[in-house]
This record gives structure tokens, sequence and C-alpha cells, in this order.
């Protein structure tokens, strides 16, 4: 039943990331942050390595459908580094709780009842 | 005396560059700003900027790196003063960001992500489209239906009747930003303006058709020029052809997943087209022509004499981009034969091979 669902989710970020394959051409020289995400009872937790980066150097955009994360490295050497992170049907992106602890940025998605039925 | 290097957790051996990022890495975590409940937080800070105010200097580490190797084993050297102890632990915190806040980075895009205006690329667009075998195969155009974003019209995608519309909230960018310090956190948020709703348009000035947007929902119908050869499964990358994108932001590309039927006659193989092609049986004895169908019309194939079923027969160039037809030959019999033809068959027959 849960792998059922995450399989559901895996195709619709797989389909938003496609959808939104703009924002990498906009910013043709960008590294891609390595993300994962995990569904929860809660929410979509999405984990996002930002190595070498200090915290005042990244930005995080909420949109509806995608939340963006952009991130200046001056070490080792200057890098532009995105994330872009899909947020399926079923989750509020205007209730995000954001964390970052040593190198991960931890974006956790609450689930919105009104929003899908993923 | 203090070990440096402990502090920030690197080698004595470390560039000044692992010294900067131990740094960076160790001060944000105690930043006093984000500690506000921990008293440790500032001395550690302050410890850290000592530390760092040391080995960041290449000629202050050069005299240090001789005072700790001249301290022998730690716990035998005597505890002392030496000139690196006061250093930064005499600070205020403010001193400290002052010398040394450029390392913490801050002024995070400014210019190159916070301007953006409300300028947002199209989507791209994906969509299924069955394209049948010859179309697949030779070349074509198919149309297709599909939802999405387009311009509005009534605008012309600026969202806004004429003149300056753009929203005082936030200055027509559509974003606004925020940087939670106060929660303990360094990096910044954006989010759609609340206000024009992340059209960057003034809501009360806005086009009535969109409302701000610059683009509305509708189907469009599009004619997908499909290349020779495509085969099932392929992907076609149109750029330019998705969404439209708001406030002059370019449009997304569509990507086109072609479903291609297989074919009751014809068969692929690369470039090569498989088929069967019946031959009388009077033909296949003798030698002849006989029609066959291929994906570039109709023609004549010649029959050597003495030709079996199975016998695979090439066209050259008749198949995908220049490969070839192969006609496997299936000869045929009549089912029913006039008492002439039975005649003459008995008379082969008796005529031995
Ligand atoms: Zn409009
Ligand atoms: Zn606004």
């Amino acid at each position: 039943m849960q792998s059922h669902v995450n399989a559901e989710l895996e195709r619709e970020i797989g389909r938003l990331r496609r959808r939104y394959a703009a924002i990498r051409r906009e910013s043709p020289d960008a590294q891609e942050l390595v993300a994962g995400w995990a569904a929860e009872a809660s929410g979509l937790r999405w984990y996002v390595v930002v190595a070498d980066v200090v915290e005042a150097d990244i930005d995080v955009e909420l949109m509806p459908e995608v939340i963006v994360v952009r991130a200046v490295r001056t070490w080792p050497e200057p890098a532009f580094l995105l994330g872009i992170l899909p947020v399926p049907g079923g989750f509020d992106t205007g209730q995000v709780v954001i964390r970052f602890s040593g190198e991960t940025l931890e974006v956790h998605v609450r689930r919105d009842p009104d929003r899908g039925t993923t | 005396m203090k070990d440096y290097y402990e502090i920030l957790g690197v080698r004595s051996s470390a560039t000044p560059a692992e010294i900067k990022k131990a740094y960076r890495i160790r001060a944000l975590r105690y930043h006093p700003d984000r500690n506000p409940k921990d008293p440790t937080a500032e001395a550690r800070f302050k410890e850290l900027a000592g530390a760092y105010g040391v080995l960041s200097d290449a000629g202050k580490r050069h005299e240090y790196d001789e005072a700790r190797e001249n301290r022998g084993a730690p716990g035998r050297g005597r505890p002392g003063a030496t000139p690196f102890e006061a250093d930064g632990d005499g600070m205020s915190v403010e001193d400290i960001l002052r010398r040394f806040g450029g390392v913490f980075g801050g002024d995070f895009g400014e210019g190159t992500h916070r301007n953006r205006g409300a300028a947002r690329a199209g989507r791209d667009s994906e969509v299924e489209m069955a394209v049948d075998f010859k179309t697949a195969a030779i070349g074509g155009k198919v149309s297709v239906s599909l939802p999405g974003a387009v311009t509005c019209g009534t605008c012309d995608g600026r969202g806004a009747a004429a003149g300056d519309a753009r929203c005082a909230e936030c200055r027509g960018t559509g974003r606004v930003t925020a940087q939670p310090r106060e929660d303990g956190q360094f990096f910044t948020v954006t989010r759609p303006c609340p206000h024009c709703l992340g059209t960057g348009v003034d809501p009360a000035r806005a086009c009535p058709v969109c409302r701000g947007a610059g683009t509305v929902e509708r189907k469009r119908t599009l004619k997908i020029g499909v290349p020779e050869g495509s085969e099932d499964g392929a992907l076609l990358r149109l750029a330019g052809l998705g969404e439209a994108g708001a406030a002059g932001g370019p449009p997304g590309d569509l990507m086109v997943h072609l479903r291609v039927a297989p074919d009751p006659v014809f068969r692929r193989e690369g470039r090569d087209i498989h088929a069967e092609v019946e031959v009388p049986m009077a033909v296949a004895a003798l030698g002849g022509k006989t029609p066959v169908l291929t994906l570039h019309g109709r023609v004549n194939l010649v029959i050597p004499p003495g030709t079996s079923s199975g016998l695979k027969l090439k066209l050259r160039g008749r198949g995908i981009l220049g490969g070839d037809h192969i006609a496997r030959v299936m000869v045929t019999v009549p089912a029913k034969l006039t008492p002439r033809q039975q005649a003459l068959m008995a008379e082969l027959q008796a005529a031995g091979d």
C-alpha cells in the first residue's frame, strides 16, 4: 500500500520535474543539487545536500507546484547550485517548514486535503 | 595554550581554504543571533574567531605553529601566555562580524535572483501522440491537442491594460523575500507576493481576463512534424512549443512521446522493412514480375525462375532512410483448379523432377 503511494508520488514528481525543466535552462551553468524525498503521514519531506555553502547563501523559493533551492558557493570554487523540488498535488507549499543543519537543507511540506487526492 | 586547529576541527596541515570553510560552518552554528538561549554559544563564537584570526593569517599561523611545536606533547606544556590567547576572546561580537563578516557571505543573489522581475519561463508540456506505422517510417505531420497556458490575447501577455500597473508590494517582481533571522535561520525564503498572488501586477489594474497572469489556460491544437524513421517510444523535443511564459518570459518546450502502432503488413528492423509477398505458383516456377506494396508505393518485383516460399528478395532503398524493403516470398497455390489446370498439373507431375 505504502509502496503503491510512493510509486505514484515518484511518477508525479518525475512529471513535475520535466514540466519545470525551464527553471534549469534559465541557469545553464548551475550545478544540480542532489535531493531526495520521503512521504510521511504529515507531509512530504525533501532533503537537499547543500555542501560547502553558508546558510546566508541559500534561497528557497516556494511556488505552488515546485520549490526551487538556489545557493551560491564560494568554496572550493565559485558555483551556482540549483535544486528543483517538485511538490505533487495533496501538499501545500504555503505550509512549509525549512531547516538547515550541517550540509542538509530539509524542507517539510504539509499535506493539504484541499489540494489533490494523493 | 588553546589548540586552534582543534577548535576549528581541522588538521594542522589544513589549507587556508579548508580553514576558512571550517570557520564559516562553525561560526554560523554558534552565531549568537542563532543561539539566543545558549550563553555558551557566544563564548564559542569568540573562541572560533580567535582561532580563525590566527590561522587565517599566514604570519601569525607560522608563529603559532612554532609555539605549538615547542610546547611538545599535550599536557606537558606550560599553560601560558602566548600572543594568541587574547585574540578573539577580547573582541566583541560586533568586532568579529566587522572583521570576518565577509566570510559568512550573505547578500544572497542580489541582482541575479531577486531582481528577476515577474518574468517566468513557460512550463514544458508533455504529450503522448499516436502515430501510424507509415507516418513514423517516412515522416509526416500529425495533429495533437493539449491543454496549457497560452498568452492572454486581451492584454498581449502584459497582465494589465496599459501603463505602469506594477504591484507596489513586490515592485512588480511577483515575489517577496524574507530572511527569517528571528527563527535562527539565515537562508532566505521567497514566496509569491500575497498582494498580487505572484503576477507582479497591481490587482486593481490587472487585465480582467487573465487577472494579471498574462496567460490563460486553453486547449490548443498543434501540427507536429514527425521525422522520417521515428520509432515507438521516441521523444521529440520541440523548443518553444510548450506553455507560454509570464510577463515576457520565454515559452517552455514541448515533449512529444511517440506511440507507433504495429502494422499488419510491414515490420521494421532498423532501417529495413520486412513484408511478405504472395507470388502465384506459375510465376514462382517460371520467373516473372509481381507487384509489391512498399512504404513508398507499389513497385514490380522481379521473381527469378524456380523461386520457393521463404526466399527473401531485396528492394534497395525502399525501406526507411535509405534502408531496404525485404520481401519474403509466399508461393500461392490456387485452392480450386480448373479441369485444364488439373490436367496440366498432372502432366507436370508425370514429367517428374
Ligand atoms: Zn490578460
Ligand atoms: Zn505583488
